[in-house]
């Protein structure tokens, strides 16, 4: 690497503001993305792929730092070492480890997996590095051509402004939309005394749930959105049987703006719609949520209404009576803020990337992609989608003993006809 | 293999349902188990529940407020000195055992509660003993300890974190605001009980605010800092 470079730096993107802020000993917001191939990983193919790799994408090898006003990211001068994968994917990241490089970069067996801190960037621009380092892992490795499309980036070019801008700021808008209430169910479950993540993994034809979905006139993203919604209204039954008493019921589903607003950032550029039911109304079939989740998404996700629900963020960032108070205060407001709003308008996230496209050349080396949504700092959990190859990866993450929302949503999935492979790190 | 209660296909070899927990038995296969999809879970230390030594710890605080009140009400007929060692006990309890119940240890929460407490037994001796020094003095002083209280607490939970030098600013500014507060008493004792200002309490305002003032001089200069961390570190 070239020595004494100037290493670029960049303001936080505007969703990123919040979540240094947020972040907390035992919890931090994060993903991952994994990639397991045909073969077990060579970890020192594996850090040479990221060393070549990473001058590619400025925004992403990045690590945090303070000034006195804001955080700020700033290349890291040399990629981190990758490290062999641990009992439990997502280990919180603590703020030594986020000053040294806000990402991490695992391997396990046949798995690769890169863990980012989200202020770094989303799961759309996640999918892009992983792909990327993928491919070139796969080139080292097995000699494999591996052309610069579907989502891989070509290494060899100079990274584009427009990867680097935060879109937020070029796409704010004049009128700033209602936030939800936070009247929402959130399961508290017994927390696992040594913070311990278990995660899920269900594995399900593509193929079965698009026909399933397709026959209810909805999207593969939305019936699982009804399947999950069902699940979680059966679970507050559970949990509380007065219907009276019952709360909202209501799904994050994050939304990539960049097909919205024409972008191509590799930072951060995401909103959530939210939708959900209120069980005090009675019980719902699952067409009937279906149907539901369907319209809510259509009305919900328009590039208006999304840019009325992200202008409020952007809106208070250029406040200048915020931008000069100093940071440790700006930690102590944003932090109370995302403790009374910032979780508390949905019971739980179902992220779904979506099908992953893969360069031919690599295809055939790949078994699996996944992706896995850290939990909510004070809710337990959160799922999140892949499909890859006819076969979608489900995974659940909780950090609390009971598995009881993945046994219904797992089992109902069964009932409606989908033949779901579940794998997990339980601790037996 | 498939869980026959969830009806989810299992990973060859596991040994239960990771969703029901259902254990699996098939003694007719002989199939070589999968990998495991992450690696095998490190065991952490033993997990301590305080439930049985605190139920151990309200008996101990109950029988000496039940045998006071017996004792008082055979002796007098009323409840009288009694009073007093049951609302002491009961501050002292909820000072030590109360946040033990909790999962949640919080001392934003329960300082102010402590504080509370402590103020609704001066409250009841103030009553009991006809005094008229509660709202003058004991009110005002209690809040605003309790106040600069949380302050810090509030400062120390959330504006410290990775950097801990800052707290040397928290409590530099903490005690300059108690040599304050030294004053507001004095004032409050004068205008409660009419006692002559004799400006005592510039004798602590001046010592408390040497000693909060060393601390943020300490908490600016790095190199200081450093060489009195080599010196005092533990």
């Amino acid at each position: 690497m070239e020595q004494n470079r100037q290493l670029r730096w960049m303001r936080l993107d505007n969703a990123a503001l919040i979540f240094p802020a947020a972040q907390r000993k035992h919890w931090s917001n994060a993903f991952r993305l994994s990639f397991t191939f045909r073969d077990p990983v060579d970890p020192a193919l594996l850090q040479q792929a990221l060393d070549n790799v990473a001058p590619r994408f400025p925004s992403v090898c990045v690590r945090l730092r303070r000034s006195t006003f804001w955080y700020y990211l700033e290349e890291v001068d040399r990629p981190p070492a990758v490290r062999e994968d641990s009992y439990q994917p997502l280990i919180p990241m603590s703020r030594n480890d986020i000053r040294r490089c806000a990402i991490r970069v695992l391997y396990y067996r046949s798995r690769m997996a890169v863990e980012f801190f989200h202020a770094v960037t989303d799961g759309t621009g996640g999918m892009v590095f992983a792909k990327t380092l993928a491919a070139e892992y796969v080139r080292l490795r097995y000699g494999a051509d591996v052309p610069a499309t579907h989502g891989v980036l070509d290494i060899r070019e100079s990274p584009k402004p427009e990867e680097l801008e935060d879109s937020f700021q070029r796409n704010v808008g004049p009128v700033a939309a209602p936030r939800d209430d936070g009247n929402v169910f959130r399961y508290r479950g017994t927390l696992e005394p040594d913070r311990f993540l278990h995660v899920t993994l269900g594995i399900a034809d593509s193929e079965a749930l698009r026909s399933r979905s397709h026959a209810l006139g909805v999207t593969v993203t939305a019936y699982l959105t009804a399947v999950l919604l069902q699940s979680l209204l059966e679970l507050q039954a559970e949990n509380i049987p007065r219907r009276q008493r019952r709360k909202n019921v209501k799904i994050q589903i994050p939304v990539n703006l960049r097909k919205l607003y024409d972008s191509r950032t590799m930072r951060n550029f995401v909103a959530v719609a939210n939708v959900g039911v209120d069980p005090r109304l009675g019980d719902y079939t699952l067409e009937e949520l279906a149907k539901l989740v369907h319209h809510q998404m259509h009305l919900s996700i328009t590039p208006k209404n999304m840019q009325a629900i992200f202008t409020p963020n952007v809106t208070s960032e250029q406040n200048p009576v915020l931008k000069v108070v100093p940071l440790f205060l700006k930690n102590v407001i944003m932090r109370a803020v995302f403790d009374t709003i910032g979780e508390r308008v949905a019971s739980m996230t179902l992220s779904n990337l979506g099908r992953v496209e893969l360069p031919e050349a690599m295809a055939p080396f790949v078994e699996r992609v996944e992706f896995v949504l850290g939990p909510q700092s004070t809710a337990p959990y959160n799922a999140s989608v892949t499909s890859w190859q006819g076969k979608t990866f489900i995974n659940i993450v909780r950090n609390t003993v009971e598995p009881r929302l993945e046994e219904i949503f797992f089992t109902k999935l069964v009932k409606l006809g989908c033949r779901v492979a579940v794998e997990s790190n339980d601790r037996a | 293999m498939y869980c026959v209660k969830c009806g989810v296909e299992l990973q060859k070899g596991v040994e239960r349902c990771p969703l029901c927990g259902l254990t699996v038995y098939h003694p007719e296969l002989t199939e070589t188990p999968e990998p495991r999809p992450y690696p095998r879970y490190a065991e952490g230390g033993e997990t301590v529940r305080h439930g049985g030594l605190l139920f151990v710890l309200t008996v101990l605080f109950a029988v000496p407020v039940l045998v006071c009140i017996v004792m008082d009400l055979n002796m007098n007929h009323g409840i009288r000195w009694s009073g007093f060692v049951a609302f002491g006990l009961l501050w002292a309890y909820v000072a030590v055992c109360l946040p033990l119940w909790f999962r949640r240890r919080s001392p934003t929460v329960f300082f102010p509660i402590i504080m509370a407490a402590g103020l609704g037994v001066a409250l009841y001796v103030c009553l009991k003993t006809g005094g008229r020094w509660f709202l003058p003095l004991a009110f005002p002083v209690g809040g605003a300890v309790t106040l600069l209280g949380e302050t810090v607490i509030v400062l120390l939970r959330h504006a410290v974190g990775a950097h801990r030098h800052r707290a040397l600013f928290v409590f530099g500014g903490a005690f300059i605001a108690a040599g304050g507060l030294c004053m507001l008493i004095e004032f409050l004792l004068h205008v409660t009980f009419a006692l002559p200002m004799q400006w005592w309490c510039l004798y602590p305002l001046s010592a408390l605010g040497l000693i909060g003032l060393m601390l943020i001089v300490i908490g600016i200069c790095a190199p200081l800092r450093a060489s009195l961390h080599k010196k005092f570190f533990i």
